[in-house]
């Protein structure tokens, strides 16, 4: 069997094995035009490096103090806790009509920003935009800390925040007492947990490749036996790549109906309730929307942040950031479209309560923050219908926190706002957050930002797996 | 690795340097009559599956299955917890509210068939936390390695050469499987 | 085994007549010694074996056979906490009272209280009562006080010296002999009975008309027709809880009766009363006298009377044109119903008062609406014996001063001059049970027993006895005044035995049915009251018009002033005796819903013009007297008035009273013999300081919705107004309630907003208070809050009230989205509150429509172990952070479903009440079961009246409303 295989006579089969060949490797067909995703004419070795350069070098100083002030922010948020928790609620400006404000709205605010991550992981996933590649990692890891921030306002709102177990359906020695799972918090605690669960594995299961390669590279021990848990034995092979991809699928396609679930199930804590300005079946789209749209105000915050200290231009690049702004436009619009229909709805009902609460909430007490919400959000986005100002990164910069602004003050709106006055006029009262209750919101930014912080320390930022897998998606 | 009869198993591992080659390297290799231990690469290659002539994943139908037992669980859970087990009358409702427990039924369901399709990823790749396996050099940077079994009857040294440098393969390596 | 000791030392007290030497630790009372100490008193109203109570004490061992741990007895008793004298039951729970409901025998009050009432118990419970006599300010004991006070009362005996007793109005027969017979072995004694909020002027108008220098006694109950002008009789004047009875009976509309008592109201300042009036009309302090005069011309020209009115004296009418024709029109009304009306007046002046008793006479009310013959015996005080004593003292006459249940050096209108004048005096001796103002410069204290541990009785109508008879052994080493007075006498007997000896004598000998006296005794004892049955002669008096013309002549003289200070006092907080109750403080106000402290109180357009806003702090001058409060804004008020309660601003009430508010009682005057509650010409100012003020409800208006809903008399009766009941498509099948579903009724139109069943509910249920600054934040805690609206309309402003208990919704929203299933439904309609299971996530609040659900924001203070004695044993202590609310006294329906059950019956229709329900005096709340078709309160569910708050919403509430009903039908002044 010495002879060369090109100087075989073209049998049949190897007729037929030239062709499977061929068909295998073919390439599909790509637009010339497209621009590419990742600029700098990487080679695959350069994306490897860069990204994990990242997390390997010392960090730089920018990076300490960008701790120092999260993480002194989360020591005010650990004292609020703390004082919330021993002391008790009192601590806050709640009262007997006003039972939810600050927590709440944090809650909802931070669930709505973890939106963003599922988003361009799991939606874009399954419409095959391979831009999300660049940013999908950290907007991810943003949707988990966002999470988990906003997982301890519905815990630390309660009275008795050591109980919090009680949520759970498990025999007990009250012989059993179940829970009830018609109350809308017990559905956003199953919601909650699934989101929780199923982001982080699906951001894990999209890491293993990466921590394998950081695992690869590790210098020090710690990181090499940490990557060496972490990475589960990761080697590269494609039945597990194939096994993989399937799991990657399906776990979008669970996260997809999953992310339009969570905010619906959010919106109806809400929405089943008998309060005016809650009491409303326009929630649960104008909910999801609005997370879509704040989520990805804060990935665009993050992004434009960590692209400029973190010298990842050429990943993240105008593009991702006009595409992300385009985005934001839609929901944006949506957003203030379902303002506009709530007050018809309100109007319209001829409820003379409804119509008490729309006009309350345009002309109140708290009327100021109706318009910074509705400014903020419905009016501010429309100017990302200019290409100049989708690809202008201060402008984008400043109008993302407008929004993330705007998107606090439609939760505290709708919380807030519809609570202090309802069905009685002897109930009415007013609200005014406390020192506490602030803390508590600026240790939840605190929280946000230190562990976004150190998991750009600890991980590659980007999927480099991924990156590298559309790197020739404009060279073909 | 070792065969049945605890021997050594020999094979031959290709480098190449992107996933063209490796694919085609691979479909030739198997067309050939080859026996492809495994492929490597960084990022998966689209249409390696077909190359290596796998057939689709049935961790699916695992999904499905987890997805059901999600559903089952949640709505036998409701159900009996608040209208057998302890019925309560609670806002006037009925003991069974079935529209009331959608939702949890709704989040079970993804819940369960999410875990059940990655736990059995797990299993069937072998990953996991005690996992001693590592990967061949630079298979996570930018190389991309096919690894033929030399088990098989079918492999020819010669043949097999001459596949790999057609596919321009950087460098090939022959040892043992262990 | 601290009780054990206690127990000792009592004992020793007790035989050998000696007080126990060492001081009580001031927790140091168990539940075991209040068991043990039980047999001291009394004979247990829910039991038949009645027996003499005993004045030694049992030991534990041989447990007295009254008791049975964990079943409360109830005693009759009666208030003491003003002259009015309403008949009480105490609830005595292993040993200890925790509660003081109406006693429905009692003639006076018929089972209705007041929410002072309530407090008393809190009173009890005061760990900064004293605990021993002082002497000098220093603690010391009962043979060194006897000792002492005896060695200086024989001097002065022997120097012939003033001796002084001033107390409050006793209306104790014994005990007002007993003071007469101590005072009586003194050569100049007199006992001087001293009201810091007075209503002399009445006595003292009726001595000058009818010879009777008493208070008549009112039949509201007989009228058809009520006017008043500025008497708060349905808040705090003169007997409230017994006038609140007597209206609520005459408007009641329950029955079936189509007709009602009209009630017109003129005042300056908007009280409880004018809030419940048929129609009411501000008069400026200008006006209040000359309406009277003007009325009382009106009606005698009207009626073709001459009697002796002078008209030239009467002043060109400098009232307003159309206060004139109110007046007129409301002259018409009252002689279409003469003999059926009755006129009365809060004015403590007697020349005024005089004018008001000519109304009645010559409407021919004396006799059918106004009774002189049988005269209350309380408030027999008289200003000027007052006045003139701080003149004796001042010139150092007064050789000894008694001081009883009095707080002059606090409350009296020249607070500081009686201070110093009681410096002059060489023997001050004190009973008060704390050491309060005037106690502080006292010689002696020798603090008297809190009512509840002390023997006595009351004649709180003519006629009508009742008993005081304490509930627990004393806490502290106090000493019953009477005892005191008896040792210093050498009288070495108990009160108790006088109290006996003395009733024999008299009572005894009034009635025909029991001939041995410890049955009538025991008798007596266990009804709380004695109702002689004796008939007396009526007395003719002649009505003696002399007066008339010189009364007229100085109402003549009104002042004209830019503002004019109004001084009332609070249904809470009265004339501040009881300050140091917490519970009282955070009482809201009925029409201001403002609790701890007072303000001043000003209209709407007085704020304009003095640029104020709530909140504002002013400064209140008259003369040498001023005071900074923040404003109120009253719609309703007269533009030229300023109101201001009286009763805060103390020094030494306690922890809970010490400065709170400001003390008005400085603005009180003294004028042609009695006291005055209203000052002209006063400066208010700004003072650019801002306090805010502890409102539980801060929005006035209802906005025009259909919540505590008001027809007129003429719609209910002609069936047309927009009360009306829907019916509601079924969603889903109904639960089922098999035995019973309770259900309430609250009537609109009986409720005067009181709050009295706020405070009956604060204390059965052990509901905290939770402090000024908690309030403000508006979380107070009352879990039966009596919301109200003012709303202006064409007649006025117009206020109305309805209480809010938690409205135990069949269809109730709370209980759907609670997580954990803290909040679910019972098989008896009740929407329960596991608070064991609650963590307390808020959501039921926010869902609950009516916001009747109260959080636990704090471990709020139960560190105060002698106030925990208070606590209702059959209601859990919520811990911080559970929600709670009202359970529609879940534990008293429970008590009496085991009754019924024991005994093998169903429960009676009206057994089971709540205690909103017991204490209401107006009668406003029918509680009961739905399932019983012939309950009352499904009977008044039936009625036209009945309506159900936020309807629309299909919570299904079992609390429904019956709407308020004004009798607004009369004529002209409809608009």
């Amino acid at each position: 069997m010495d002879v060369p295989i090109e100087k075989l006579e073209l049998s049949i089969d190897e007729r037929r094995i030239r062709n499977e060949v061929g068909r295998i490797t073919q390439h599909p067909a790509v637009s010339p035009l497209r621009e590419p995703l990742v600029t700098g004419n990487k080679s695959y070795s350069d994306v490897t490096n860069d990204i994990n350069v990242i997390h390997e070098q010392g960090a730089g100083l920018g990076w300490w103090i960008a701790l120092a002030i999260s993480s002194s922010l989360l020591l005010i948020g650990l004292i609020a806790g703390y004082l919330t928790v021993t002391v008790g609620i009192g601590t806050w400006g709640l009262n007997r009509t006003v039972g939810w404000a600050f927590d709440i709205t944090n809650f909802v605010f931070w669930i709505g920003i973890g939106h963003a991550g599922t988003f361009i992981s799991a939606i874009l996933y399954l419409f095959n935009q391979k831009w999300r590649t660049s940013i999908n990692r950290s907007a991810e890891a943003m949707t988990l800390i966002a999470v988990m921030c906003a997982g301890i306002f519905p815990i630390i709102h309660m009275g008795r925040p050591w109980l919090f177990y009680w949520f759970l359906p498990y025999p007990n020695s009250r012989g059993s007492l179940w829970v009830n799972f018609r109350s809308p918090l017990l559905w956003d605690f199953f919601a909650i947990s699934t989101y929780f669960t199923i982001s982080l594995v699906f951001w894990y299961i999209g890491l293993l490749p990466d921590i394998a390669t950081a695992r690869d590279r590790a210098r020090t021990k710690f990181r090499r036996k940490l990557y060496t848990i972490l990475s589960l034995g990761w080697n590269g092979s494609n039945r597990t790549w194939s096994r993989y991809e399937t799991v990657y699928g399906i776990l979008a396609a669970l996260a997809t109906p999953l992310v339009l679930s969570v905010h619906s199930i959010v919106s109806f804590d809400f929405a089943t309730s008998l309060i005016p300005g809650w009491h409303s079946t326009i929630f649960p789209p104008y909910f999801v929307a609005g997370a879509v749209f704040s989520g990805f105000a804060m990935v665009m915050t993050l992004m434009i942040l960590v692209r400029k200290v973190m010298n990842l231009e050429d990943y993240i690049t105008l593009d991702h950031f006009e595409k992300m702004c385009k985005v934001t436009l839609l929901t944006g619009s949506i957003v203030g479209l379902a303002y506009i229909t709530e007050l018809w709805t309100g109007f319209y009902s001829g409820n003379p309560n409804e119509i008490f609460m729309i006009i309350n909430r345009v002309l109140g007490p708290y009327a100021w923050a109706y318009w910074i919400m509705f400014t903020f959000n419905a009016l501010v986005p429309q100017l990302f219908w200019f290409k100049r100002f989708r690809r202008s990164i201060p402008l984008i910069f400043v109008l993302s926190i407008f929004i993330n602004i705007g998107m606090w003050f439609e939760r505290f709106v709708i919380i807030m706002i519809s609570l202090h006055r309802d069905y009685l006029p002897s109930s009415w009262t007013y609200y005014l957050p406390t020192t506490v209750e602030a803390g508590l919101l600026i240790g939840s930014f605190g929280l946000f930002f230190t562990a976004f912080l150190i998991f750009l320390r600890l991980f590659p930022i980007i999927a480099a797996s991924e990156v590298k897998g559309v790197l020739k998606y404009a060279k073909h | 690795m070792r065969n049945t009869n605890n021997e050594l198993q020999r094979y031959t591992a290709a480098y190449f340097s992107n996933e063209d080659d490796l694919k085609g390297s691979t479909a030739e290799a198997r067309l050939r009559g080859f026996t492809i231990h495994d492929v490597f690469s960084p990022f998966p290659v689209h249409g390696m599956d077909e190359a290596m002539g796998l057939k689709p994943s049935r961790i699916t139908w695992a999904a499905f299955a987890g997805g059901l037992a999600g559903l089952v669980t949640a709505v036998v859970l409701q159900i009996w917890t608040s209208a057998y087990d302890w019925a309560l009358n609670i806002g006037g409702k009925p003991f069974n509210t079935p529209l009331l427990f959608v939702p949890v039924s709704f989040e079970l369901t993804v819940l369960f068939s999410g875990l059940t399709s990655v736990i059995v990823l797990f299993y069937l790749s072998g990953l996991n936390p005690f996992s001693k396996r590592k990967s061949l050099p630079g298979v996570n940077d930018d190389k991309f390695v096919l690894v033929l079994d030399h088990s098989g009857a079918s492999f020819r040294k010669e043949a097999a050469d001459e596949i790999f440098s057609k596919y321009n393969a950087e460098k090939v390596v022959e040892g043992d499987l262990v | 085994m601290k009780g054990e000791k206690l127990w000792k030392e009592f004992l020793d007290t007790d035989e050998s007549g000696k007080p126990a030497a060492p001081k009580l630790p001031v927790y140091g009372i168990s539940r075991r010694s209040f068991l043990s100490a039980l047999g001291y008193s009394a004979v247990g109203l829910s039991l038949l074996n009645c027996r003499v109570p005993e004045q030694k004490i049992v030991p534990n061992l041989a447990k007295s056979p009254e008791q049975t741990p964990g079943v409360a007895n109830w005693y009759a008793s009666t208030c003491s906490g003003c002259s009015a004298g309403c008949g009480t039951l105490v609830k005595v729970r292993d040993g200890r009272p925790i509660k003081i409901e109406g006693n429905p025998a009692h003639p006076v009050s018929k089972g209705g209280l007041c929410a002072v009432a309530h407090s008393l118990v809190f009173s009890l419970y005061d760990s900064e009562r004293l605990k021993q006599p002082l002497i000098g300010g220093q603690p010391s004991d009962w043979t060194e006080v006897d000792r002492q006070v005896g060695a200086k009362l024989a001097s002065i005996k022997q120097s012939r010296g003033k001796v002084r007793f001033l107390s409050n109005t006793i209306i104790s027969p014994t005990s007002k002999a007993l003071i007469d017979n101590f005072l009586g072995t003194y050569e100049d004694a007199r006992h001087i009975v001293y009201e810091p909020v007075s209503t002399a002027a009445i006595s003292a108008a009726h001595l000058e008309t009818h010879g009777v220098g008493s208070i008549p006694g009112y039949k509201i109950q007989n009228a058809k027709l009520l006017v008043s002008f500025d008497a708060d009789f349905l808040g705090t004047w003169i007997s409230p809880v017994r006038f609140t009875k007597d209206y609520s009976a005459a408007r009641d509309l329950k029955n079936g009766q189509r007709s009602m008592l009209r009630h017109i109201q003129y005042e300056a300042r908007m009280s409880v009363t004018g809030a419940n009036a048929d129609t009411r009309f501000t008069t400026s302090s200008a006006e209040q006298n000359e309406a009277l005069t003007f009325l009382l011309t009106a009606l005698v020209e009207k009626s073709g009377q001459s009697k002796s009115v002078n008209y030239n004296l009467l002043p060109p009418s400098g009232i307003s044109p159309q206060m004139t024709q109110h007046l007129e029109t409301t002259a018409d009304e009252l002689l279409n119903h003469r003999g059926e009306s009755l006129v009365i007046c809060g004015s403590n002046d007697p020349d005024v008062q005089l004018v008001v008793n000519f109304i009645n006479e010559t409407l021919g009310n004396y006799g059918t609406t106004i009774d002189v013959n049988s005269p209350s015996p309380h408030t027999q005080n008289s200003d000027g014996t007052f006045a003139g004593l701080i003149e004796e003292m001042k010139n150092g006459e007064v050789a000894a001063l008694f001081l009883l249940n009095v707080n002059p050096a606090y409350d009296c209108y020249a607070a500081k001059e009686f201070t110093e004048a009681l410096k002059k005096v060489p023997l001050k001796v004190s009973f008060d049970p704390t050491l309060d103002e005037t106690a502080l410069s006292a010689d002696f204290v020798c603090p008297n027993h809190h009512s509840l541990e002390a023997w006595d009785d009351a004649e709180t109508d003519s006629g009508i006895y009742s008993f005081n008879q304490p509930t627990i052994a004393p806490l502290f080493q106090t000493r019953a005044y009477q005892e005191s007075l008896m040792r210093w006498s050498g009288d070495v007997r108990s009160f108790y035995d006088v109290l006996r000896q003395t009733w024999q004598q008299t009572n005894f000998t009034k009635q025909t049915k029991f001939s041995k006296f410890d049955d009538f005794w025991d008798q007596s004892l266990h009804d709380g009251i004695f109702a002689d049955q004796t008939v007396k002669e009526p007395v003719t008096r002649t009505f003696n018009d002399k007066g008339l013309n010189d009364a007229l002549l100085r109402l003549n003289k009104t002042e004209q002033s830019d503002y004019s200070l109004v001084l009332y006092q609070k249904t809470s907080m009265r004339d501040g005796r009881f300050a140091n109750s917490p519970w009282l403080q955070e009482l809201p106000d009925p029409i201001t819903k403002t609790s701890w402290g007072n303000y001043a109180s000003i209209s709407p357009g007085a704020a304009e013009k003095l640029s104020l806003t709530e909140g504002d702090v002013v400064s209140v001058k008259k003369n040498n007297s001023a005071i900074e409060l923040p404003v109120l804004i009253q719609p309703g008020q007269s533009d030229d008035v300023v109101a201001v309660a009286l009763g805060y601003g103390r020094t030494h009430a306690g922890k809970a009273g010490n400065g709170v508010g400001a003390n008005a009682f400085p603005f009180v005057e003294f004028l042609n013999g009695t006291f005055r509650y209203q000052a002209a010409n006063i400066d208010i100012a700004a003072t650019g300081k801002r306090s805010e003020l502890a409102k539980t409800q801060i929005e006035e208006s209802s906005h025009g919705r259909p919540l505590a809903q008001n027809i007129a008399l003429s719609q209910y009766v002609s069936g047309d107004h927009p009360i009306k009941q829907t019916e509601f498509e079924k969603l889903f099948a109904e639960h089922d309630y098999p035995e019973h579903k309770w259900g309430m009724v609250v009537d609109l139109s009986a409720c005067t907003g009181c709050n009295s069943c706020v405070l009956s509910c604060q204390a059965e249920n052990n509901i905290p208070v939770v402090g000024k600054q908690e309030v403000a934040k508006m979380r107070d805690m009352h879990w039966l809050r009596v919301d109200r609206y003012i709303d202006s309309n064409p007649d006025g402003t117009e206020v109305t009230f309805q209480p809010l208990p938690c409205m135990q919704c069949e269809n109730a929203s709370c209980e759907m989205v609670c997580p954990v299933l803290a909040t679910v439904h019972s098989s008896e309609g009740l929407n329960m509150q596991v608070y064991n299971r609650c963590v307390g996530t808020r959501y039921c609040a926010n869902n609950c429509a009516y916001k009747v659900r109260h959080f636990n924001w704090f471990d709020y203070p139960r560190d105060d172990k002698l106030a925990n004695m208070a606590l209702n044993p059959d209601v859990t202590v919520r811990t911080r952070g559970v929600m709670e609310k009202c359970t529609f006294c879940v534990q008293r329906i429970e008590e009496k479903k085991i009754q019924a059950r024991n005994e093998g019956r169903p429960i009676k229709d009206g057994e089971i009440q709540t205690a909103c329900q017991q204490s209401c005096p107006a009668d406003a709340i029918i509680f009961g079961d739905l399932k019983d078709l012939n309950s009352m309160v499904n009977a008044n569910k039936k009625s036209g009246r009945n309506y159900i708050l936020l309807e629309d919403l299909n919570t299904k509430p079992a609390v429904s409303y019956l709407a308020k009903v004004r009798n607004r039908k009369e004529s002209k002044e409809d608009h």
